[in-house]
């Protein structure tokens, strides 16, 4: 027992000194640039309850600052030599600057990666965080939108029409659509349900997923193979049943150029089938939109489609979380580097990471008696900047069960639904390679095919010119070696 | 011109012309000392800048510092060996030319109206009105596009359906894409490019009106006999300085409007570049092909202003 | 005077061309303004067109106006436009004045080196540094003095400027009038309707301003009208993002209006200087 007081009584000594001391001196301040457009963050960081609370438990003056056009905002200030000590970039760009010698490598600080990985789960195949064999982008556990995508239909046309199949092959979804398009489900006398819908030609692999083919550059790997979508062999019939839908009308004229459009669409409630994220409609404020539109609408989910293949429809990339991550910069004084890491520590700790997701416990959310969380009524407004503080990511199933809980089925649906999963972003290119003329080529040319523009049969002859003119060839070569070499395919 | 220079260009040394410039000028030299200021440091200064079109930029060692990139043509090989390059320059071309004229033409015309309008309170009003599409910025352009032109509801389409018709997919076909975005531009820039026009126009002695209704001359005679010629010198530097930006072809609009479907039409020199370098921060390559855009500028604007001595228009 | 055939069709063309320009003109704008003031929801059940808002509400512009941010930005950018457009004026026709003096040595190199400064831009990298190195950074300057005299404008005015009757300096000059005083006494007065023209050039610009401001502005307090609204409008544009609810179409168009009434009520007055004959008045004067 004395034991024990001792022990208590040094352990509020060694508190208290250390309390006294983090007041005594300036707190350090981490300046982290991002584009993560919060709009709703107070201007003023007396208002900012994430900056004050960072700054209460850990001492540090941490500011996380939007820039506006980010690209050209962010050169200037790096060139500019203005403070700062850590910003998001994509892959690309982590890996442009690390070739200059500006970013700190992070492998040696395993205790910090651990700690991470700990509360954030690790993805072991990550080539997104490293450049030359060094990691340099901390790992952050990314939301992964790419699951988001729904195939949308109206549950209250389903039961008006019950001898209308429900599809689940490509073919019936195509009678599906043909039929709600021609036969004026809403009854307002006027031929204006629109078939099939969607964002762009993601939206339109809800068609051709179910053929194994994507119309796009998508690199994938088929029996330890690596390939690409554009190559694989049921890719013509894929086409021609796009170019079927295309012919009678079934798709929407606005879904290659406005996914705002085809977003008014479905709120206006004249879609049988739409391909969009349920971001986009399942949240409770959309919904009341459409309602207030329509009183019966009820929009509900199918799952994926088959054609003599497995069902899938949704490009996912196997690199979960490429996307935006944060560096460090390689001058930063020790005490900058303490401090930094003090902050992703606690951003690592239940509170911390509750905070980012959602704010303050008691205040904003509270925990029901199972664990669950629930958000405290009306807390959403005040919290819903804190994603741009989440440079660890987030463990997205969680986190949109707590903000969301409307679309908790719809998010789980999403997150298990068999997705087309491409490696483009575990391939890292010369700086000289021209990807980016080839994918608009593609995409141009794979409209032209559906749109009749250009005939289907010279395919072959595409893929030709995309060999000839494009290095396509090339591309594929460089993807085998790199994936081979990451030991995800054999050849 | 109407007054002989004091000191013709003679072969005097350049000090002693210079001194004399001086005495004689001096006030409207000092005049200019601000403005030549200005210009060296914040347009002149920063022009070193542009050596990075020949380098391979690194931000750790700044813009002087960067290595020379071999060969030095790399970034301009880069642009030219893109099989994108033919089409792209080709819209470039025609969408610009057609922005030049559609820029200069109604605009004057929608100027001479509205000083001819013989009612000034419906005048003015049009004109007040005619000026605020300049303020919409091109999303809300777009939108309002989309609006009346979209293929499933919009309001054009939604009467040539009614009329019987079948809809035109005026923004998602490569046939109508480059007339749209011509009429957008023209929409958006109708009545702003008038108010130079009338300021030109309002500053013509009006005797000479007088003068020509009293010779029996008609409304539609003086606008060609007197109007016109008097603002020709307006017109030519607007001319000139609207050639200059003939390689432009309106980024901002172009970037807004484009999709995959219309890429073919409608892929201009900088949206081009931009698509290139994106996340890949190629400063390299979009300062090369600015600069290349410059010097063909550069060529265009001295050329017509060379043309236009003859007329007594030119700049300097 | 005999109203001539000639007169009439004349008349028929004039208000022809207005009426078409006030009708294309006047249904997008006013769509825009409808469209801030109708439910969203109403909005895509006619099809996403409004000339005439069959309900009302003001939504969109209580969820732009309710924090104080966009006010304090409106602030910024009258400050902003009243005292850039007035130095802009200022350094315009100090420098326009000169360079439109027939024969004075050197004007034309002087105009030649103006020209390539429009044609040559140096880019935005470069010149943060430059606006840096003059300790610009983060002040209201920093958003006008980069641009202090646009080319575009200072050409015109120019122009305008050598189309004045020579005599006019001479018989000034007589009278013991130094440049200055011919600059504020004779060429000002004259020139009112170019002035208000450049000047509304200008102003429009500054009311404008954003690229300047992104990169040349991190106090909060400081950033115009235009980087907020974009901001909030950017937010709206967010496609996958699972976190805000995006506000509705209605917000961008409601932050147009907003943005854009008080600029366009300055035209107006400006109008009062397109009188005809302004130049002969002053000359016979």
């Amino acid at each position: 027992m004395k034991k024990l007081i001792s022990l208590l009584l040094v352990a509020v000594m060694v508190l208290s000194f250390g309390l006294v001391n983090a007041s005594a001196e300036e707190p350090v301040t981490i300046i982290c640039y991002t584009n993560d457009n919060a709009n709703n963050a107070p201007t003023d960081l007396k208002d900012d309850f994430v900056y004050q609370t960072i700054l209460a438990r850990t001492g540090v003056d941490f500011r996380v600052v939007y820039l506006d056009e980010y690209d050209t905002s962010l050169a200037a200030r790096l060139m500019g030599g203005d403070d700062w000590h850590m910003f998001l970039c994509d892959a690309d760009q982590m890996r442009t600057y690390a070739a200059q010698d500006m970013l700190l490598p992070l492998s040696s600080y395993t205790d910090m990666l651990n700690t991470i990985y700990g509360s954030y789960g690790e993805d072991t195949n990550i080539s997104a965080l490293y450049y030359d064999g060094e990691m340099y982008a901390i790992p952050a556990a990314k939301a992964i939108s790419d699951y988001y995508l729904m195939l949308l239909v109206r549950n209250d046309w389903n039961e008006k029409y019950p001898d209308l199949k429900v599809p689940t092959t490509v073919d019936e979804l195509y009678d599906y659509c043909h039929f709600l398009a021609n036969n004026d489900p809403d009854g307002n006398g006027i031929k204006d349900t629109i078939g099939f819908t969607g964002w762009g030609i993601n939206g339109l692999s809800a068609i051709t997923a179910p053929y194994d083919v994507v119309l796009g550059n998508y690199v994938i790997i088929r029996d330890g193979k690596v390939t690409n979508s554009l190559l694989q062999p049921r890719m013509v019939e894929a086409l021609e049943m796009c170019k079927k839908f295309f012919d009678e009308g079934l798709l929407d004229p606005d879904m290659f150029s406005s996914n705002s459009q085809v977003k008014a669409h479905v709120i206006a409630c004249n879609t049988a089938v739409a391909a969009m994220p349920w971001s986009n409609i399942l949240k409770a404020a959309y919904v009341a939109q459409y309602k207030e539109v329509n009183p019966e609408a009820d929009y509900t989910w199918i799952g994926a489609l088959s054609q003599g293949g497995d069902p899938c429809y949704g490009v996912a990339k196997y690199d979960k979380y490429a996307g935006d991550h944060a560096v460090i910069n390689a001058d930063v004084t020790d005490k900058e580097l303490e401090a930094i890491f003090k902050v992703l520590e606690y951003m690592c700790t239940e509170e911390g990471m509750m905070l980012v997701y959602a704010g303050v416990e008691n205040e904003h959310w509270t925990r029901n008696e199972d664990g669950s969380i629930a958000l405290v009524p009306g807390a959403d407004k005040l919290t819903n900047y804190t994603h741009m503080y989440q440079l660890l990511g987030r463990n997205d199933a969680f986190y949109l069960q707590v903000k969301f809980p409307e679309a908790s089925e719809a998010t789980a649906f999403g997150l298990a639904t068999p997705r087309y999963i491409y490696y483009n972003t575990s391939v890292v290119l010369p700086d000289d390679f021209n990807l980016a003329d080839m994918e608009n080529y593609v995409k141009t040319q794979m409209l032209a095919f559906i749109k009749g523009e250009r005939p289907i049969s010279e395919y072959e002859a595409f893929v030709q010119e995309l060999n000839d003119n494009y290095a396509f060839a090339d591309y594929m070569k460089l993807a085998t070696e790199q994936l081979v070499e990451q030991g995800l395919a054999n050849e | 011109m109407s007054t002989t220079p004091l000191y013709p260009a003679n072969k005097q040394p350049l000090g002693v012309r210079f001194r004399r410039a001086m005495t004689r000028w001096w006030p409207l030299y000092l005049m200019l000392l601000p403005g030549i200021i200005y210009f060296l440091v914040y347009k002149y200064a920063p022009m070193y800048g542009l050596v990075i079109a020949f380098k391979k930029f690194s931000i750790k060692k700044g813009i002087l510092g960067s290595p020379w990139v071999t060969p030095w043509y790399k970034y301009f090989e880069q642009f030219f060996s893109s099989p994108a390059n033919r089409n792209v320059i080709k819209n470039t071309i025609t969408l610009s030319l057609w922005k030049l004229a559609v820029g200069l033409f109604p605009s004057l015309i929608f100027a001479l109206a509205v000083s001819e309008c013989r009612n000034r309170f419906f005048a003015r009003i049009v004109q007040t009105i005619s000026y605020l599409p300049h303020f919409l910025s091109w999303v809300v352009v777009y939108g309002i596009c989309v609006a009346m032109l979209s293929q499933s509801n919009g309001v054009v389409n939604t009467f040539i359906k009614k009329m019987g018709g079948t809809a035109i997919p005026f923004m998602t076909s490569n046939k109508y894409f480059q007339a749209v975005l011509v009429g957008t531009d023209l929409w958006k820039a109708l009545g702003w490019g008038a108010i130079i026009y009338l300021a030109a126009i309002m500053g013509i002695d009006t005797s000479l009106y007088e003068a020509a209704t009293v010779d029996g001359c008609g409304r539609f005679r003086q606008i060609w006999y007197i109007t016109l010629p008097c603002i020709r010198k307006i017109f030519v530097v607007l001319l000139i300085l609207n050639v200059g930006k003939v390689l432009d072809a309106g980024f901002n609009q172009v970037y807004v409007f484009l999709s995959d479907e219309v890429r073919s039409s409608g892929e201009i020199i900088d949206t081009w570049v931009y698509t290139q370098g994106i996340g890949k921060m190629n400063y390299s390559l979009s300062t090369a092909v600015g600069l290349m855009k410059s010097v063909l500028s550069c060529v265009l604007v001295f050329g017509t202003n060379a043309l236009a001595r003859k007329w007594d228009s030119a700049i300097w | 005077m005999v109203k001539s055939k000639n007169d009439v069709a004349f008349n028929i063309v004039v208000y022809a061309i207005m009426i078409i320009v006030l009708l294309v003109c006047l249904i997008p704008i006013l769509y825009v303004i409808s469209m801030s003031f109708t439910p969203y929801a109403e909005l895509v059940k006619r099809g996403g067109f409004v000339l005439i808002p069959s309900k009302f509400t003001l939504t969109a512009y209580h969820e732009m106006l309710k924090d104080g941010s966009l006010l304090n930005g409106l602030w910024v950018t009258v400050r902003l436009t009243v005292i850039g457009t007035i130095c802009n004026l200022f350094f315009t026709l100090l420098m326009a004045y000169p360079l439109s003096r027939h024969g004075m040595p050197g004007n034309k190199l002087i105009m030649k080196g103006i020209v390539f400064t429009m044609i040559f831009s140096a880019g935005t990298v470069p010149t943060y540094l430059i606006v840096k190195a003059t300790g610009l950074l983060n002040t209201m300057f920093a958003m006008f003095v980069p641009g202090m005299i646009s080319v575009y404008n200072l050409i015109i005015t120019k122009a305008f400027f050598e189309g004045l009757p020579e005599e006019l300096f001479e018989s000034a000059r007589l009278d013991g009038c130094t440049e200055f005083g011919v600059l504020w006494r004779i060429v000002l007065p004259m020139s009112l309707p170019i002035m208000m023209t450049i000047g509304m050039y200008y102003a429009v610009a500054h009311w404008n301003a954003y690229m300047v401001a992104v990169l040349y502005i991190t106090d909060q307090d400081l950033r115009p009208l235009q980087v907020i609204l974009r901001r909030m409008l950017k937010a709206a544009n967010m496609d996958m993002s699972a976190d805000e609810v995006v506000p509705a179409e209605t917000l961008k168009m409601a932050a147009v209006c907003f943005a854009t009434a008080p600029i366009v009520v300055i035209y107006p007055f400006i109008q009062k200087y397109f009188v005809k004959g302004t130049l002969a008045g002053a000359v016979k004067g």
